[in-house]
């Protein structure tokens, strides 16, 4: 092969690899951003087939202020409605989901961090380290949607309710676990191919 | 690396360093227009975080008279049914006034309009022990039924300093969450 054809071969190699890169970059980081956003949704609500809605609710951010200030009983609007009711009818359920949030974000930062740097390496033991990660987080926000949950064990419902037996607690932790489940399986992808 | 493993320990910092100081915030409380009904309430299921903090509120006075014919004027707002709100046959939140002084007398008690006795208040709780008060209940046309009783729980306020409103023109009469 001529040494120009090799340079040009060299060269389009480059792009290839830069534009991989981006586009790899890319999903990660917005995978990542994605789940941080979807901590905007409520770790636990009332939702009320009577008012069409939720009556009280408060987010994973909320949840992860309570835990890290240790407050559950204040009327602050960063706390949503942890206070009352969920605290004072459901205390230990809810103290537990909130301080289960902590080392969820934590791990979730980490994985985030591993998952860059998986994108931009190429390396093995990066990749195997982003699916492990990603997937313990996936279990950690499994815990926190079920300690949601498990709130309804007590007297929110029959608090808030007025005896509509079509009231629930929900909560949205179950998503942003889907989607440390499925960048797990991305990871894979996602790493930057050994050369 | 290094650039953006600095830059990331300096946001975390600044985050928990900023949630600490919110949770160590000063004991006073004002309620305003947007925070009534949420401190109040929060005051009823946790009155011991407010023991010993001065509380400035707004409201209206309004009379309650027990089974017995006692008598207590209460600071409140109106309110719905709910966590925190009393029943009766007006729903209130707010407190029993406990004063040295006068009070001004609760006006048009009872009926759905905000021209009320309006006051600015300010002090402390007198205890986190709530204070039963047993009226007679209503019916749904909103008669006495002196033959039932309704059992309403109230916290009690030392009132130290008793302003009446003028102008209450920029507060709200019905308070929601």
């Amino acid at each position: 092969m001529s040494s120009r054809r090799k340079q040009d071969l060299e060269k389009w190699k480059k792009e290839k690899s830069r534009e991989e890169l981006v586009w790899k970059l890319g999903i990660t980081v917005g995978i990542i951003v994605v789940i941080l956003l979807l901590m905007f949704l409520p770790w636990a609500e009332v939702y009320n087939t009577d008012i069409g809605g939720a009556e009280v609710k408060y987010s994973g951010w909320s949840a992860l202020i309570a835990g890290i200030s240790g407050n559950f009983t204040s009327a602050e609007s960063v706390f949503g409605d942890i206070a009352v009711p969920f605290n004072f009818y459901a205390g230990n359920y809810c103290q537990i989901q909130c301080i289960l949030t902590i080392p969820t974000l934590i791990l979730l930062l980490c994985a985030s961090a591993v998952a860059i740097l998986s994108a931009l390496k190429s390396s093995k033991v990066l990749k195997y380290i982003t699916l492990g990660l990603f997937a313990v987080c996936g279990v950690m926000f499994c815990l926190v949607f079920l300690f949601g949950i498990l709130q309804k064990e007590g007297n929110i419902l029959s608090a808030y309710c007025g005896g509509n037996p079509a009231c629930s607690i929900k909560s949205f932790a179950i998503i942003p676990a889907i989607l440390c489940f499925a960048m797990s399986g991305l990871s894979v992808f996602l790493s930057k191919k050994s050369v | 690396m290094k650039k953006i493993f600095k830059i990331t320990v300096a946001v975390m910092v600044v985050m928990f360093s900023s949630i600490f100081a919110m949770a160590c915030s000063p004991k006073d409380y004002y309620l305003n227009e947007d925070t009534f009904f949420l401190v109040m309430t929060n005051m009823l299921y946790y009155p011991e975080q407010y023991e010993g903090s001065t509380i400035d509120y707004d409201c209206f006075t309004y009379e309650l008279h027990d089974v017995n014919g006692v008598s207590y004027i209460c600071g409140v707002r109106k309110c719905s049914s709910g966590y925190g709100c009393q029943c009766g046959k007006d729903t209130i939140i707010g407190f029993v006034l406990l004063y040295d002084g006068d009070l001004p007398s609760p006006k048009n008690q009872s009926e759905d309009t905000p021209d009320k006795t309006w006051v600015h208040l300010s002090g402390k709780l007198k205890s986190t022990k709530k204070l039963d008060i047993t009226i007679f209940a209503y019916n749904n046309d909103g008669s006495v039924d002196t033959t039932r009783h309704e059992t309403i729980s109230m916290l009690q306020f030392n009132v130290n300093t008793c302003t009446p409103i003028a102008d209450y023109s920029g507060l709200s009469y019905y308070v929601t969450k």
